[in-house]
Parts: C-alpha cells; structure tokens; sequence
C-alpha cells in the first residue's frame, strides 16, 4: 500500500524516464479533482467500422474532389492508472474505443487476447477481472483490472520500505504485462529495490 | 494536369464528450436548443493510415480553454458549432444543405474579409447536429466539414512527393526546429497555418504566421505554404488544404501556382520525413450568391449520421448488472470454479409467505444472482414488521399498511431493478380452515392460482408460520414434481428440509412425513398479539440464509434434488459440500443438526394415496379436506394407526399428559 502523496511522487518520477515519455504517457493533474498517468495505444489490426443504419437520412453528395473513405479502422486503447483510496494502491483503468465509438467486455477481452499486434499479451487470465467503475478522477465510467491483491503481490517483491521503490514502475511490470504494457528497464533503478 | 484529392476528417468523439453533452442537456441546455461554441482537435498525419485524419472531440470540447489546456504541440484546433435538436423529428428535419452552405459561407467570407489571416483555423470551421436520446443514452451526430468549391476544381501541374525530394536531412531537421520553436513562441491558432520561406542564398529556413509574414519579391526565396496536415495517405493532402488553397489563393493573387507544404509529423518522434509537397494551380472563388460547398460527413461511404450506443456505459441499470454479476464471477474464477450462475439466474423461485424468512430469502437469492422471484402473502405490512424483516420500511405500515407480497417485490426492484420480482395476494386454503359454500368460489379460485403458479416456477419455498397453510403448497409441488424447501421457526429454533419428489431413488419426507396427525387449525389458541410467530430475532435470518444455501447446494450436485441427504461423515456431497435432508438448529445451544428422514406411505401431504385422490378429484377433494381434515387420516389409515397406538397405550396404561408438539413440526 502507497499514500496518494506518495503515488503522485512515483507517477511524476516515472514519467520524468525518457523512454517512458517515448511511450506515450502523459502526467495528469485535473483542478482539484486528483491526478492520473495516461498512455494510449493503437491496434495496427484492421477492424471493421461499425455503423448503425439510419437510412431514411442518407444523401448523395457528389464531390469528385474527395478521395472514398476508408471503412476499416483501429482499435485505440486508452490506459490510465490512477489511485485506489480503498485499497491504497494503483489501478489500471481501461477504453477501448473504434473512432470514439467503445467496445464492450467481451470485445476488450477478446482484442487483447486474440489481437495480432505484437505488444498485445497472448494470454489471458487477468482479464476475466475486468469490470466497469468510476474513474476515480474523471467521474466517468472505464473498465479497470481489480486491484483487490494488488498490495499482496507487490510484497512478495519488496518486504522493504515502498516510500524507496519506484513503486509505479514497479506495479505497471506487474500489471501492465495483462494489458500488454511494458514498463522500460531503466525506469527501475535495481539499487532502489 | 491532374485533380488533386483531397482526404476528409473522419470524426472520432471521445465517449467522455457525451457525458458533458448529456450533463449539460439535463442541466444547462434542457430545452434551449440554441447552437453552441465547440472546438475540435486533430492530429498531423504519417503515422498511422488507418487512423489518418481523424478529427477528436474530448470532454473539453464546450470551452475553448478547456480544449487549449489540453492539447499538445502535436495537436491542431478547429472551431465548430454544435445544434444539438430536442427530437429525433428535428434532427431528422434539418435542412443539411442550407447547413452546411450557411458555414461554408463564413469560411467564405473570412477569406475574403481576410480575417483568416488572424486566425486561420477559421477555414477548418465545422458544424455538428446531433440528437441526444437519453433514456437509452444513445447519441445520433453528423458532422459538416464545409469545403468551398471554386468555380473549377483544384488541379495539380504535377503530383506529390515527400519532403525528401526537395530538402535533403538537413534541411528537413532545420525546418523541423524552425516549427518547434515556432509552435512555442506563438498563439495556437497560428500553428495550423504558417508560411515557410527557403532563402535559397543562405539555405535558411525561416517560418511565419500569415498574420506577420509579407509577400517578399525577392528571387531567392521560395515560399510555402504550409498546414499541419491531418492525412496519412501518400498521394493525399487532408481536407484543410481545400479552404487553404483558396484562401491563398485570393490572398496572393499574382502567382498561378502555388508550392504546399503538408506537414505530418510522428508526435513524439521527432520525424517529418512523411510530409509532402503538392503544387496547386491558382482557383477562384465563385460569387458569393453561387458558392457552392460540400461536406457532410460519410460512413461507409454514404453521406448518413453516426449513431453512438452509449448505453452499456451510461446507464446505470447495466453498471449495477455487470458489478452484480463481477461479484458472483469473482467467487467463481478464486473460489469455486463450477459455479453456474446461468442455472441460479435461470431458477425461478416461488416463496409463499413473504414475512420475516421470505425477506430473508429473498435477499438471499438475490445475492447469489437468482432474480426470479415471486411472493405469495395475503396480509399487510403492519408496524411490527420492519424491524425484522428486511424488505419493508416504516412507510410501508402507513395508512393501513402495504399489501405484503407487492410491497416486498417493489423493494426486490428497488434493490435491483432487474430482478424480476412478482407478487399475489391469495388466501391459502387450508385443511381444517372450514368456510361458507358462498366462499367456495373464491377458494377454488385461490387454489387455481396457486397451482398455476406452482407449475410455472422451479422451486417452492413454504416460509408460513402455520403448519397447516404448507399443505395445499406441499401436495401441489409434490403432484407437479417441484422442488420444495421448507423453513419453520420455533422460538429459539429452526428447521430447514427439502422436500422429497416422487421419482426420487430413497425418496426423502416431506415437513408431513414426520407426523401421525393430519394437518389441523393451530392459530385458534394463539393469543391476541397478532398471532404473529414468537422468535428469537436472529432465527429468521439464519434459517432464511440456510434456505437459500441448500437449494445453491443442491442445484450443483449433478442429481439437482434428486441428490442423496448427506449426513456426517458421509460421501454423498455436491461440488459445495453437504446437502442435507433437515438442518435442525437451536438457538439456545447455537448448534445445528443434520437430520434424514425417508418419505412416508401415510403422509398426509406427499403420499401416493393423497397424491392420487388429488389427481383423480382436484378441487372437490380439497374442498373436502379444507373442510374436515380427518379426511386425510382416513385416506391415509392413519386413523387405524392412531387407533392401534391408542390401544396399545392404553394397555400400557401410559397417559400421556404433555402431547403439545414442537411448534416447528
């Protein structure tokens, strides 16, 4: 278990890693509202777009200026790690969305265990823990991996004192892995741990 | 010379912007369906051909600097206007074309006007329509991004081609510090539109906002035109050049073709290399009063509206299910892997009595996802009531009190609106309960009722508080082969037994199995106070809870009720455990005991004899038998039994003084 003080400490230090920023992730501080870390990724994997009928409004415009656009897409994933004040650790919020438009649970599940991109993991346990909630600083609802053994877990690597260790980077080597996030090496120092 | 064409924004809206949007509808907006400033984001291009231009909305899309505070360097903004109608008629009704012609017209008139030169993402301009359904929280949208057409279409003298052709590395690594610094030092309207001039003689490059940049004359300098360009496509410009070009075109008339600039850099990675060059040749712009504009956007190639289903996220009936459900899944996957939820949802269950253990069992049921509940009671709340049982509040007793059964299922859906909970107040018939012939109609109605009801559920919970109300519920369940669990309270103990079914093999008893005496009139000697059951409060609870925990026990033995009663020691379990014939527990001692009793040929309630009589005659045999319960000790012979024993007792000479029995049997 981590303080939030302490959190917000380890979410700064980790996205001050270079090969971190190369990644993606952004530091986010929202007014009065908490702080989050914030990565998303791109399928390369083509997926159909999915559209609902609304025939009776179509129309013709002729535009020989335009080039046809194109009917496949990507999924984008967008990950966010914020705090957990009931259980006083990280956890990992998820969207997984095809131009804007969100998959559901089984969608999720089954793109990021079947999905061809190299980054994706091949398998799949974790998932099965993946639930809808509240994002605890946006207010808004994302799937998020329980984090109910997350405090356990992050004991059997480190009995020493967790205010020493990059303790993002070292939760997001274990989790991240369900999601296929890899946390770059020389954001852990080894002395530290 | 060949037609240059161009990509167009593909929108992409952050689920986050539809709960602003719907936030604001239900509290800002509500009927006000006046239009309303939005800002846009998109990317430069290069990465990703499949994601080429995109254009974003995010949950800062009401405020300007909302949106500003949150975009990168990498990140463009375009203004917008948002109508959002109050019907799907509206929407529907909207007049696109005069839309769409009506924006195009300011994009057209800051051209001329020259106040794009200010602010150029004034040619980006877009327009959204949408519709917000928000019971089903599903979003219909289209948005118009309004290109101007010219009187002739924009042609090339020659095709694209990356930056490489033109600027060897360095000069690419020059102009790509040149735009860093450029981005930093000015305003982010100014970073969409800019103007790189090459001086040729000192191989600078040095970049200006259309706002300060002068036409220079001078031979050695090459100027151009340069936007962040959204496309990924290797032949295609994005859509911004269209405005663009014509905009530049009418800005600096004297030239006849003009040199862009796409710039689409990788964010992050330090890369322009996929940026193109693109030569226009000079168009102009039509009379205001013909200006033509095309725009809307297409899915699937079709001008149509987007529909966003955001039901699965917003509405919070299905947050609750899919939490609920979580819940019982977490059980499953760390403790008990061959759960079968499907078969608990699936179980409908009947509880006749909906007092102190049908709160109780409910509540039970529902917690292990079984929502198919149905009550049986015939009385009212009354002011004793929510203090022990836990379905009904104090408002419940008001004005007379709530009818009990449709009180109790009101509160299951309040609890979890979708449980499927039903109520019917019926009377129970009962044996030696006598009535008037006038009410025989309405007897027979009640018994109709309960049978069909009996029929269309799995499982029949008798949780009464009289003996004799369990008997038309025992004989019917038994004649329609249901399961039945029993639950009786004494007051400091309890009893807990599944009922025995016909085709069993080693058929267990029923709560009838156990006595020699048909069921009679037990409340005629009950005090005043309601007749209510006298308990121990907390007999109740354990008993409903071990109720619900049998019948879970029983489902996941591959013999369902048909499983043999474990008793200690035994190796007759299901994948919980023990699954017992009768939990007797007692309060006094907190201890519970587990008991087996086989069926019984004289049952009064469970018996072949009884089960064939009710077969052969229905009603007219319970009307019978609700009027003289000694019927069934003569169908049963038990009367010939009571008769023998009674002998031989009175051989034995032994009186019996205390013959009251267990208030639970």
């Amino acid at each position: 278990m981590i303080s939030l003080d302490h959190f917000e400490k380890s979410c700064r230090d980790f996205v001050s890693n270079q090969d971190v920023q190369l990644q993606g992730w952004k530091f986010c501080v929202v007014d009065g509202g908490g702080v989050y870390l914030n990565v998303v990724k791109r399928c390369d994997t083509r997926v159909e777009v999915n559209v609902k009928e609304c025939e009776e409004l179509e129309f013709e415009e002729h535009d020989p200026s335009a080039v046809a656009v194109s009917n496949t897409s990507v999924i984008e994933f967008d990950f966010h790690i914020a705090y957990h004040k009931i259980f006083k650790v990280p956890f990992l919020l998820l969207r997984a969305t095809v131009d804007g438009i969100q998959l559901g649970q089984q969608d999720i599940i089954q793109h990021l265990s079947e999905g061809k991109d190299d980054w994706l993991p091949k398998e799949l346990n974790h998932y099965t823990f993946l639930t809808q909630g509240e994002h605890p600083v946006l207010g808004t609802i994302y799937f998020y991996l329980h984090p109910c053994q997350t405090a356990e877990l992050i004991t059997t690597v480190t009995d020493r004192d967790f205010e020493r260790i990059d303790y993002v980077a070292v939760w997001l080597s274990f989790f991240g892995r369900a999601v296929g996030l890899h946390v770059p090496m020389s954001s852990i120092s080894n002395k530290k741990i | 010379m060949s037609l240059v064409q161009f990509e167009s924004f593909t929108s992409s809206v952050d689920p986050d912007y539809w709960y602003e949007l719907e936030n604001k509808k239900l509290t800002e907006f509500k009927l006000d369906n006046t239009e309303r400033d939005i800002y846009a984001t998109y990317n430069t291009g290069g990465e990703h051909e499949q994601v080429s231009s995109r254009i974003r909305l995010s949950r800062g899309a009401f405020n300007k600097q909302d949106t500003f505070n949150t975009m990168s360097v990498y990140d463009f903004s375009s203004p917008g206007t948002l109508l959002n109608s109050n019907t799907m008629e509206d929407f529907k009704n909207l007049d696109k074309k005069a839309i769409i012609k009506e924006v195009a017209k300011k994009i057209y008139d800051s051209i001329v006007s020259g106040d794009w030169i200010n602010d150029p993402t004034l040619l980006t301009r877009f327009y959204l329509i949408s519709y917000a359904e928000l019971k089903q929280h599903v979003f219909y949208h289209w948005f118009a991004f309004p290109a101007i057409t010219p009187t002739q279409a924009l042609t090339s003298p020659t095709s694209s081609h990356l930056i490489g052709k033109t600027f060897n590395e360095e000069q690419v690594e020059q102009l790509r510090v040149a735009y860093d610094m450029y981005r930093t030092d000015n305003h982010i309207r100014d970073r969409s539109f800019f103007v790189v001039v090459h001086n040729q003689t000192s191989n600078t490059l040095t970049i200006n906002s259309f706002s300060s940049y002068k036409e220079e004359q001078s031979s050695d300098s090459k100027v151009y035109f340069a936007f962040a360009d959204p496309s990924s496509l290797e032949s295609h410009p994005g859509w911004p050049l269209r405005n663009f070009s014509l905009a530049v075109s009418h800005r600096f008339p004297t030239h006849s073709v003009y040199t862009f600039l796409c710039i689409r850099e990788i964010p992050n990675k330090r890369d322009l290399s996929r940026s193109l060059f693109i030569d226009i040749n000079q168009a102009t712009l039509s009379d205001p009063s013909k200006m033509v504009a095309v725009g809307w956007e297409k899915t699937l190639n079709k001008s149509r509206p987007k529909i966003a289903d955001m039901g699965q996220m917003m509405d919070p009936i299905k947050l609750a299910e899919s939490s609920v459900r979580l819940n019982l899944e977490l059980m499953k996957w760390r403790m008990f892997p061959s759960l079968d939820l499907n078969k608990l949802s699936n179980t409908k269950c009947l509880l006749v009595g909906a007092g102190t253990l049908g709160c109780h069992v409910a509540r039970n049921l529902m917690a292990w996802g079984c929502f198919n509940i149905t009550f049986i009671d015939r009385t009212k709340v009354s002011f004793s009531n929510p203090v022990r049982q836990p379905l009904y509040e104090y408002v419940d007793c008001l004005n007379g009190g709530a009818n009990k059964a449709q009180c109790a299922a009101d509160h299951v859906k309040k609890i979890y609106p979708n449980a499927n909970a039903n109520a019917y107040s019926l009377d129970i018939p009962m044996p030696g309960h006598p009535y008037d012939d006038s009410h025989k109609e309405a007897v027979q109605s009640h018994y109709e009722q309960m049978n069909e009801l009996i029929k269309s559920h799995d499982v029949i919970y008798l949780l009464t508080d009289t003996r004799e109300s369990r008997w038309l519920p025992t004989l019917l369940a038994t004649a329609n082969d249901k399961i039945v669990i029993n639950a009786a309270l004494g007051f400091d103990s309890y009893l807990v037994m599944r009922h025995g079914q016909p085709n069993h093999t080693n058929r267990l008893g029923c709560y009838f199995c156990f006595d020699v005496v048909a069921p009679v009139d037990s409340t005629k000697d009950r005090t005043l106070d309601q007749q209510c059951t006298v308990t121990r409060p907390g007999v109740s609870a354990v008993a409903g809870s071990l109720a619900v925990e049998l019948l879970v026990a029983m489902l996941h033995h591959k013999l369902e009720s048909n499983a043999p009663a474990s008793i200690v020691g035994s190796q007759d379990q299901g994948e919980l455990g023990f699954i017992p014939h009768q939990i007797r527990g007692s309060m006094s001692n907190f201890q519970n005991a587990l008991m087996t009793g086989s069926a019984y040929n004289q049952c009064t309630a469970c018996s072949d004899a009884i089960v064939k009589e009710y077969k052969k005659n229905g009603f007219d045999f319970l009307h019978k038998v609700f009027n003289r319960s000694k019927l069934l000790e003569e169908l049963t012979g038990l009367d010939q039994l009571q008769q023998k024993t009674q002998g031989m007792l009175d051989e034995m000479e032994f009186i019996d003084e205390d013959d009251e029995e267990y208030q639970f049997m």
